[in-house]
């Protein structure tokens, strides 16, 4: 088990690496560079050149390149061109509340899909099936921001039960006020991602039910109940845990589309922003978090998968 | 095992289920057991904290917090956002100038120096006056870091500066000066102007302030100002103003709506017709001393371009693109309305048969031009397409480029910004936002031999009667000049003006004092805003 965990990890590594190489390579090829910021008008042509020379952006790409791997392995993702705070201060004070709202409505979602998916599945091509399946439709065929602007016009300008937009209502702080402003963004999120994972459990628990194991179950008295919750559950849960691994960068990105509609001073915003006013210190972190976060979420539900499937354990062994 | 991870994940969500639904308003919250009297009791406190803010609090919608709360040199979004907390020195209206940190401009007999008074109780937010050193340190910071030439200081004591504008007398000068020139605090900077750019001063709540509010929060999503005790002008009305994060403007409809806004600006005319008509709100029109134009290049034959000018119909642009002339009149010349010297009777017309004719001697039908366009501006996207169509009635094809606002500014002006070998183009929409006063100071550029904003290829006679309007001894000189020149400039077709653009905000009704704020564009009073 050890050497598959030792594998991944090297994939992992190789991955980032690739990752890193490929943000910066896209930054550096974009027309500008960081000298723009600092190069004022009237300056000459050797000052200039000077300007140039100080923040190396004269220097060859593999040079510029492993500079900037080098800070970045010291935790020096630089400092904003718009405001000259450091990057990472900055994706730290958003982060928070990003996580609030992904990790909210990820664990959501699995808490309702994983019931309704079983339930669907169990109860195929009955009535129950066929509004589970119909939602789930509807779910993904929405895109999110219609989905949002939708629950907002209703619950907010209509209902006048839930705020608009935002975090926090101006001048209160408390948990409760922020879980009032968390209820519309979670539910756009959730009803797309509740979509996807019933739509995977709902096929694993069909194709389960039909398994040899289930008729043994049966006839060894355990009811569909039991057989559902001991047997059923642990077999459709794998694929949830794949897509679990790949909606883990979610969790620390971010959704732009949501966290723009809705207000949330989370991650995207910041991002969207910095994409518009090309502040690439902070772009070229995002793609390096993102993209470490996905793969090593990616590698940990493989890792997870062996842990829960023996069949893995017992390949990987074989290896 | 499993039956107690399942009850803890039950628990967790009932939990979350009572908090929500102790969050609720008091008045609909329901008691369930004894317990709850508590938690509607924090319901009812943070409910009437709320009813207490919004009857002392503005709320007004912004797109994204700005990284500085400042006024001066940074983006127009930065600075709507920092209109509660900074003044300029004045504001020139048609009878004079409306004065806010200063209280006496007096123009020398040279023609060239304005001696321009501080008032004696004009101070920062942390009590310290606000004084002409802290007039000349923002003047090397404007002159030296962002390239400004405001001409040659001189401190006559704390509270008296002259500013001798050059050789010669510069009309739109002043009035952009004086309305625009918003101080920077010398003091927290030690007197050196190029700790600036890399401080994070102006980040922070605690700086000081020059305006009828200061800064109290900087959060994520919100910006709270809070009024002055110490305001010269007397304390704001409104103890509170609120910049609140709500990116798109469909949010803010939903969010003005639901009485979450105290007003915001409306550019959908489906919209703003739901507003009128109804009592619960109030519907302001201000010029915007704003102009959208199409400039030409000059490298196209003179019989071309004007083609292009009979072809372009800016009345048509304007009902595809702006819906009606609530949010934009049809421009017919460089100033606006709103200047002094604005000349109503210069006018393009449409005559297309007569664009045919001229685009076919002149060899550019036939021909494609690129059409540059700043995706960020509103309607920008629009206005292109509609003159590509219009264009292509005389023959021309547009290609249309929508570039994201710095790589647009690159393009249009590449001198400005150090660009050698710039790629061309031949249209380009833009949208200039003027001080309202005598002179246009972009008018100054278009035409001036070596302008860093790029001259447009004027004609001598042109450029000749601006230099001159801009150096005339009298306002009524220079407004007479200014006048006659803008039918002369029209006839050289180096631009098609496209649009006066106007600022359409609704207010709740019990919101006045919008009109004095103007707070999407130029200089604005906060300090008059009203809650009745």
């Amino acid at each position: 088990m050890w050497k598959y965990c030792l594998k991944k990890f090297l994939e992992v590594v190789a991955v980032i690496i690739l990752i890193s190489f490929f943000s910066f390579a896209i930054i550096y090829i974009a027309p500008g560079d960081v000298s723009i910021n600092y190069i004022k008008n009237g300056m000459s042509v050797e000052q200039r050149e000077e300007i140039r020379r100080q923040l190396g952006v004269n220097k060859s790409f593999p040079e510029q390149y492993f500079a900037w791997a080098k800070k970045i392995m010291r935790g020096d993702f630089g400092v904003s061109y718009a405001n000259k705070s450091p990057v990472i201060s900055q994706i730290a004070k958003r982060l928070p509340a990003t996580i609030i709202l992904m990790g909210t409505a990820l664990a959501l979602s699995i808490l309702i899909s994983i019931p309704l998916g079983l339930w669907a599945g169990y109860k195929k091509n009955t009535l129950v099936d066929y509004i589970i399946s119909i939602l789930t439709y509807i779910g993904k065929a929405i895109p999110e921001f219609a989905l949002g602007m939708f629950l907002v016009l209703v619950f907010s300008s209509k209902l006048h039960l839930l705020p608009s937009s935002g975090m926090h209502t101006v001048g209160i702080k408390s948990f409760s006020d922020m879980l009032r402003h968390l209820i519309l963004p979670c539910s756009t999120l959730c009803l797309g991602m509740v979509a996807t994972y019933i739509r995977y459990i709902r096929t694993n628990t069909i194709d389960q039910l039909k398994e040899e194991y289930v008729v043994t179950a049966l006839a060894t008295g355990n009811s569909k109940y039991q057989i559902l919750r001991n047997y059923i559950l642990k077999n459709t849960l794998l694929p949830v845990i794949t897509l679990l691994g790949m909606n883990l960068a979610e969790v620390v990105t971010g959704s732009f589309v949501i966290e723009t509609v809705f207000g949330w001073p989370g991650i995207g915003t910041l991002v969207m922003e910095a994409t518009k006013t090309r502040d690439y210190p902070i772009i070229m972190a995002f793609i390096l978090l993102s993209g470490t976060i996905l793969v090593i979420g990616n590698n940990l539900a493989d890792i997870l998968y062996a842990f829960i499937d023996p069949r893995i354990r017992r390949e990987s062994k074989n290896e | 095992m499993k039956k107690r991870i399942v009850a803890s994940l039950l628990s967790v969500a009932m939990i979350a289920t009572l908090a929500v639904g102790c969050a609720g308003p008091a008045k609909e919250g329901k008691t369930n057991q004894g317990g709850e009297e508590v938690k509607n009791e924090v319901s009812k406190v943070e409910n009437e904290t709320q009813e207490q803010n919004k009857s002392d609090m503005i709320t007004y919608p912004i797109v994204s917090i700005p990284t500085k709360i400042w006024a001066n040199g940074g983006s127009i979004s930065e600075n709507i956002v920092s209109k509660p907390a900074y003044d300029s020195l004045a504001v020139p209206t048609s009878d004079g100038y409306e004065y806010y940190l200063a209280d006496a401009i007096e123009l020398k007999d040279d023609n060239l120096t304005y001696s321009i008074h501080i008032r004696d109780n004009a101070n920062w937010s942390d009590g310290t006056p606000i004084t002409s050193g802290d007039m000349k340190f923002t003047k090397d910071y404007y002159e030296n870091i962002l390239g400004y030439d405001y001409g040659e200081f001189n401190e006559i004591d704390d509270k008296t500066f002259e500013l001798k504008v050059g050789e010669k007398p510069r009309a739109s000068f002043i009035a952009n000066f004086l309305a625009y020139f918003t101080p920077l605090p010398s003091k927290p900077f030690e007197n050196d102007y190029t700790k600036v750019d890399d401080s994070d001063y102006f980040a922070k709540p605690e700086m000081i302030t020059s305006g009828p509010y200061t800064v109290s929060e900087i959060n994520e999503d919100h910006i709270i100002f809070k009024a002055r005790d110490d305001y010269y002008a007397g304390k704001p009305s409104v103890e509170t103003v609120v910049a609140k994060v709500i990116p798109t403007e469909e949010a803010q409809q939903v969010a003005f709506e639901n009485g979450e806004l105290s007003f915001y600006k409306v550019t959908v005319n489906d919209v703003l017709e739901t507003y009128k008509n109804n009592d619960k709100y109030t519907i302001y029109e201000m010029d915007d001393a704003v102009l959208n134009y199409i400039q030409i290049k000059k490298k196209l034959p003179d019989d071309a371009r004007e083609a292009i000018c009979l072809a372009l119909d800016n009345k048509e642009i304007i009902d595809v693109v702006f819906g009606s002339e609530t949010f934009a009149s049809p421009a017919n010349s460089y100033m606006t309305p709103a200047h002094t010297s604005y000349n109503a009777d210069t006018k393009y017309s449409v005559d297309l048969d007569r664009a045919k004719k001229l685009a076919k001697d002149s060899g550019l039908e036939g021909q494609t031009l690129t059409f540059i366009y700043n995706i960020d501006r509103q309607g920008a996207e629009g206005v292109a397409t509609v003159a590509q169509q219009q264009l292509a009635k005389i023959g021309v094809t547009l290609k249309l480029e929508g570039l994201e606002s710095g790589t647009f500014f690159e393009r249009m002006w590449p001198q400005a910004y150090g660009i050698e070998n710039p790629e061309p183009w031949d249209l380009g929409y833009n949208q200039q936002e003027a001080m309202a006063g005598t002179g246009n100071v972009f008018l100054v550029d278009y035409t001036t031999p070596g302008s860093m904003w790029g001259e447009w290829g004027f004609s001598k006679k042109v450029v000749d009667m601006v230099a001159q309007a801009e150096a005339a001894p009298s306002i009524e000189e220079s407004n007479k000049l200014y006048y006659d020149v803008q039918p002369l400039i029209n006839a050289e077709h180096l631009g098609y003006p496209v649009a006066y653009t106007k600022q359409v905000i609704v207010s709740q009704s019990n919101v006045k004092g919008i009109d004095a704020v103007a707070p999407y564009s130029g200089p604005g009073d906060f300090s008059k805003l009203i809650i009745e």
